[in-house]
């Protein structure tokens, strides 16, 4: 992939007039297609393309990947390989800072809280995110270990979000989004790559990649990394005790025996640790300090997928994986077993009707540990969940209008019965721009936290008796449940640039929050103490309403900006702030820079509004903040590339979000980067 | 309002034409490459002139382009000259354009077509091992589900045409003729 980069560069420079050139004689004449060429969006697409990228399209895809997600009745945005390339990014969660709309905050050197319309935290639990299909997301605490989901960034194809609902597809949970990280095929990644990543936090990283071909059509790729990542910063130059590292080995292997059948079959194996900052709780003698825990992750997966292909609008896939996950909180460990079979059948119907549905089983098997600060009852829980779902795609007027109307029943044996359905209306008035409409439900499950877990937060002596801070689970808590109108529209007023604007109106039903019990004494545990409680109750509810604004131009043919605002309000029933925890404005402008000598000129300025959010028993505001990344890079040959970035340029350190298990703040500190990709 | 929506749905159904998406994805593809080899090529003969007139893109024979050449044509310029998508029938026709492409359907004809071509300044385009074998200029290939192409250097060089380095540094090296 590398060589290509490289090669397109050279292009670009040498033919960059005659394409600016052809560029613009392409928009003089755009105006005139007439209708003569039965699909005259892909011909576009493709005219407009240069050798280079009419080489790496696929002759046998459904359609561009591009086309696909201008005709998507939904807030759809797709970070790139290049993206991630460019910026450095050495993370998920980092390159999730791209998304417009998306609210991704540090909490720690390895913990961030990362969602999606509103209601940020560690466990962002309205956030669904799946790995090539496996789901990642766990029903212990509904939310995502970013620090367990490790990812060879080079092998990374996209990652598509999809803001708000998609629950009518991905079922429940991707309440308000779902995000879809995908790799390349091992067909894709052929040869060896060595990638060294060193900076301040990063000391050193290492992968080692190796992939070629099998037998015929099969192809394989192997890896093993390692990284070595620094603590951050508590306060200016005292270092904090959130250092990670890993070990993670993987592999992923394509046949394609005919032109229809695809199987890939891939797994990962891997182990680490993770450093962060606990309250250490004891009654007898009164104990609450903070102590420097370590956390063991480790798991693995195994994932086979086969894909048949009947045509470019029918296909057959069938998914099955296991993953193995153990993962520390630092007052205890959860052994999760997940078992997931699913199937989605795709055809069309008639002329005017585009069918998707499927189905799928799922068993989770979960252990968690107790202690005293963290207690599970029970400690071992099974899930099952059935689903089946149904999309139709309507054309109401061929090219112009579409209709989908879907939905998802699921049975989970924590929630019974579920219904999640979704309406949405897309309408292509001309060919350059796209207006669309969506009523959606979904709901959320509650986690097995909520239901069983009791964590006590604070002890402090009061008079002659100590006194126990505890949230208590609630075994009878419901799920939570949302209703969601949203609107959008996307325009390419020219060739080079185009926008995309979505807004939301989302009601929250039967949200679950902290409320406060009355004090009593209680004899356990022992000795008998003053228990200061709340319980987890379907208590509140809430209005959000947002505005996602993005829009990119290529100013010229070597140079690119993509810009973002998001605009989030947040009314809270019946306490109007608790659980906000998100930033009513954002905003963020990248800019790319191919120069000459093989060199490019990247650069991304973030900016993110102040919040308030729990931190420990309370709750702190972080400051709004700027947040400025640099990088250079320099494809030295074919297959060496070196990159040098600076980061959080702006400041000297800022913090980004509280962690809500002690009052310690962890800040971002200014940082540097540097990277060496060989591929041979 | 269920009902009215359904009646409109079957309406509208009614009125959609059947999807005639007959041409694959591949040769939309092949149309594009078609367009952007003619992109890096110099013909022989004085440019200033040249650069008024419109480039000619000949289909010999078999179409199997449907309308997505044209739709491409009509979009785009080579070098500033408008672009004519021409259908040939003959071997006299076919030395008139300045870019041929013989298909697979054509592939009997390919030795004396291109034999034909002498001296015309054409540059060929083809898709089988017999049109690279009969000294075809440039041979579109599938490498899994990617297209590629080779190009015959001295093929072209024999007619004039300078196909410039950007174009032959993408090309997959042809594999050596007896």
């Amino acid at each position: 992939m590398m060589y290509q980069l490289k090669e397109n560069l050279c292009l670009r420079f040498s033919s960059g007039c005659l394409a600016v050139l052809t560029g613009v004689a392409c928009l003089a004449t755009a105006t005139n297609v007439t209708a003569a060429d039965p699909a005259p969006d892909i011909t576009n697409d493709l005219a407009s393309m240069n050798l280079e990228q009419l080489m790496n399209e696929s002759v046998t895809s459904v359609s561009k990947k591009e086309t696909k997600l201008d005709q998507s009745p939904a807030a759809i945005y797709v970070v790139t390989q290049d993206d991630i390339r460019r910026l450095g990014i050495t993370t998920i969660p980092e390159a999730l800072r791209l998304v417009p709309g998306l609210d991704v905050a540090r909490i720690t050197g390895n913990e961030w809280a990362v969602s999606s319309r509103g209601f940020n935290a560690e466990f962002a639990k309205t956030l669904l995110v799946m790995i090539d299909g496996r789901t990642v997301y766990t029903p212990s605490s509904s939310g995502v270990y970013w620090n367990a989901q490790d990812i060879v960034m080079e092998d990374i194809d996209r990652i598509e979000v999809i803001r708000g609902p998609g629950a009518a597809l991905w079922g429940a949970n991707a309440v308000n989004g779902v995000i879809n990280i995908i790799t390349k095929s091992a067909k894709e990644t052929s040869g060896a790559m060595v990638s060294v990543t060193a900076g301040i936090e990063d000391q050193p990283s290492t992968t080692v990649q190796y992939g070629g071909l099998l037998a015929t059509n099969l192809y394989y790729r192997a890896f093993l990394k390692y990284y070595n990542r620094d603590g951050l910063v508590n306060a200016p130059g005292v270092d904090s005790a959130d250092g990670s590292d890993m070990l993670h080995g993987g592999f992923r292997m394509d046949w394609e025996p005919s032109e229809e059948d695809n199987f890939t079959f891939q797994g990962d194996l891997y182990s680490g640790n993770a450093g962060k900052e606990v309250m250490q709780l004891s009654l007898s003698p009164v104990t609450d300090r903070p102590i420097d825990a370590v956390e063991r992750n480790a798991g693995g997966n195994v994932l086979g997928r086969w894909t048949r292909t009947f045509s470019d609008t029918a296909s057959v896939t069938l998914q099955t994986y296991y993953d193995h996950v153990q993962q520390g909180s630092g007052y205890g460990t959860e052994y999760g077993n997940t078992c997931d079979a699913d199937l989605k059948n795709q055809f069309n119907l008639g002329t005017g009707n585009a069918v998707v549905w499927g189905g799928g089983y799922r068993l989770q098997d979960i252990k968690n540990t107790s202690s005293f600060d963290l207690t599970w009852a029970p400690e071992r829980s099974q899930i099952q969940i059935f689903n089946v779902f149904a999309q139709d795609d309507i054309t109401l007027v061929r090219d112009r209008l579409h209709f989908t109307l879907g939905g998802k029943i699921e049975h989970n044996t924590v929630v019974g019965l579920d219904l999640e359905p979704n309406v949405r209306l897309l309408w292509t008035p001309t060919e350059n721009q796209t207006a669309w409409a969506a009523l959606s439900r979904a709901t959320r499950t509650p986690s097995l936290f909520e239901l069983g877990g009791r964590l006590n937060e604070a002890a402090f002596q009061a008079g002659p008796n100590p006194a126990l801070v505890s949230l208590l689970p609630n075994p009878n808590l419901q799920e939570e449940k949302l209703t969601a109108y949203e609107i959008g529209y996307r325009v390419q007023p020219t060739k080079p640039l185009s926008f995309d604007a979505a807004g939301f109106y989302n009601i929250y039903d039967n949200l679950s929050v902290q409320e406060p019990n009355a004090n009593q004494f209680v004899a356990t545990p022992v000795p008998a103490h003053l228990l200061v409680s709340s319980t987890w109750q379907n208590a509140d509810s809430a209005e959000t309403y947002g505005l996602e604004l993005s829009g990119q131009w290529q100013v010229t043919d070597n140079w690119r900006l993509t810009g973002s605002y998001t605009w989030l309000h947040m009314d809270l029933d019946p306490d109007p702030s608790a659980g906000a925890n998100s930033p009513q404005h954002q905003f963020q402008v990248r800019s790319y820079l191919d120069l000459p000598c093989h060199t490019e000129f990247n650069g991304a300025l973030y900016y993110v509004d102040q919040i308030s959010a729990p931190s420990g028993p309370g709750v702190a505001t972080i400051p709004a903040y700027f947040r400025l990344d640099l990088g250079l890079t320099w494809h030295a040959t074919k297959s060496l590339e070196f990159g040098l970035w600076g980061q959080n340029l702006l400041d000297g350190q800022h913090p980004e979000f509280p962690s809500h298990e002690t009052q310690f703040i962890t800040q971002v500190p200014r940082g540097g980067l540097a990277k060496v990709t060989w591929h041979f | 309002m269920v009902l009215a929506l359904l009646a409109l749905l079957f309406t509208m159904n009614g009125m959609v034409r059947a999807d005639d998406g007959a041409v694959s994805k591949e040769y939309r593809l092949k149309a594009a490459f078609l367009v952007n080899f003619a992109k890096f090529v110099k013909w022989p003969g004085p440019s200033s002139e040249a650069g008024q007139k419109p480039l000619v893109i000949g289909v010999f024979d078999k179409n199997p382009f449907g309308a997505s050449l044209e739709g491409i044509a009509r979009v785009q310029k080579i070098n500033g000259r408008e672009i004519i998508v021409k259908q040939v029938a003959t071997v006299e026709e076919a030395g008139a354009v300045n870019v041929l492409f013989v298909s697979e359907a054509d592939d009997g004809l390919v030795a004396q077509t291109l034999a034909a071509l002498k001296g015309k300044a054409v540059l060929t385009v083809g898709e089988t091992d017999a049109f690279a074998q009969s000294g075809g200029m440039i041979t579109l290939t599938r490498e899994g589900d990617k297209l590629r192409f080779e190009i015959n250097a001295e093929s072209a060089e024999r007619e004039k045409l300078v196909l410039s380095a950007e174009l032959l540094k993408l090309a997959k090296p042809a594999p050596k003729q007896p």
